[in-house]
């Protein structure tokens, strides 16, 4: 506390009390402290992964459930362009497992890492 | 030469440079830490509640205008993650009032942390804006100006504060002294 001080009030109890608060103050230095945080910077929120992995692995799985039912009832023969193509060489069950696959990328983009936390 | 603050700070912001963040955390822990341990009278839980304010320091540093210390604003995310820890946690409120229940005159303070139970519990006696201005200025070290700032009080208030607060604790200390 250094500026606006009255300097009346300016007196031994003033240093007497900065003093004792200077006692019990931590270390000015502490390098395992600042390990210590340096170590949660590296590590993501675990809370919040699995909160969020939990949330989209729900979601993707009831999503995909529907999806496929959705995919499987679509006959080859009334299907046109890319997604005839599609069911003809690959079936529904390969579709699905690809719109899985793209969800999980979704998933892992937006989930806390390298990119988003250091 | 060491780099200053603001030369630290736009390392970080620039590049994510957790080597300048390392800096500024052992520059400014000290501070921290010391602000939350008279606040929360717990050192495990004030330890725990400034590594997360150094968490949030980091990640959201660029919201850091540079108008106030570093250090201020380092506090005021401190003083917030207090505000609330203890509304998570009733029970501080309790222990406080469990203390200042406490007759001095039966304390047997431990030999090497006397002087900090002491000052502790004298710091319970105050109210608590009187308690968190004091702590601010002295623990940390902040202005005047820069409490307003942490506190969102007005600059007269938190002098008012101070000025009252230190001359509840010089009381407290002079009966302590006499019972002595």
């Amino acid at each position: 506390m250094t500026d606006d001080l009255d300097p009346m009030n300016d007196d031994a109890f003033d240093a007497e009390l900065t003093a004792m608060f200077a006692d019990a103050a931590p270390p000015a230095e502490d390098p395992v402290f600042v390990e210590h945080v340096a170590k949660r910077l590296n590590n993501p929120d675990r809370m919040r992964f699995l909160a969020l992995g939990g949330a989209g692995a729900t979601g993707s799985a009831v999503a995909g459930s529907q999806l496929e039912n959705l995919v499987g009832l679509i006959p080859a023969d009334q299907a046109h362009g890319v997604l005839a193509q599609a069911l003809g060489f690959f079936g529904p069950e390969a579709i699905v497992t690809a719109v899985f696959g793209l969800m999980a990328l979704g998933f892992a983009w937006v989930l806390p890492g390298v990119r988003s936390y250091i | 030469m060491t780099p200053s603050d603001g030369e630290l700070i736009a390392m970080v912001i620039a590049g994510r440079d957790q080597r300048a963040f390392s800096s500024l955390v052992a520059r400014h822990q000290s501070a921290v830490r010391a602000v939350l341990m008279r606040l929360c009278r717990n050192a495990a839980l004030a330890d725990d509640l400034a590594q997360e304010t150094f968490i949030k320091a980091y990640n959201k540093i660029s919201a850091y205008t540079g108008a106030g210390s570093f250090k201020a604003w380092l506090c005021r995310i401190a003083y917030t993650e207090f505000l609330m820890s203890a509304r998570k946690r009733k029970a501080i409120d309790k222990t406080m009032e469990k203390l200042k229940a406490q007759p001095m005159e039966t304390h047997q303070a431990p030999a090497d942390g006397g002087a900090r139970v002491d000052l502790d519990r004298a710091l319970a006696t105050l109210g608590e804006e009187e308690r968190v201005c004091v702590v601010l200025c002295y623990a940390s070290g902040l202005s005047h100006s820069d409490a307003a700032e942490v506190t969102g009080l007005p600059l007269g208030t938190v002098k008012s504060h101070v000025n009252r607060g230190k001359a509840k604790l010089k009381a407290w200390f002079e009966r302590k002294e006499a019972a002595a």
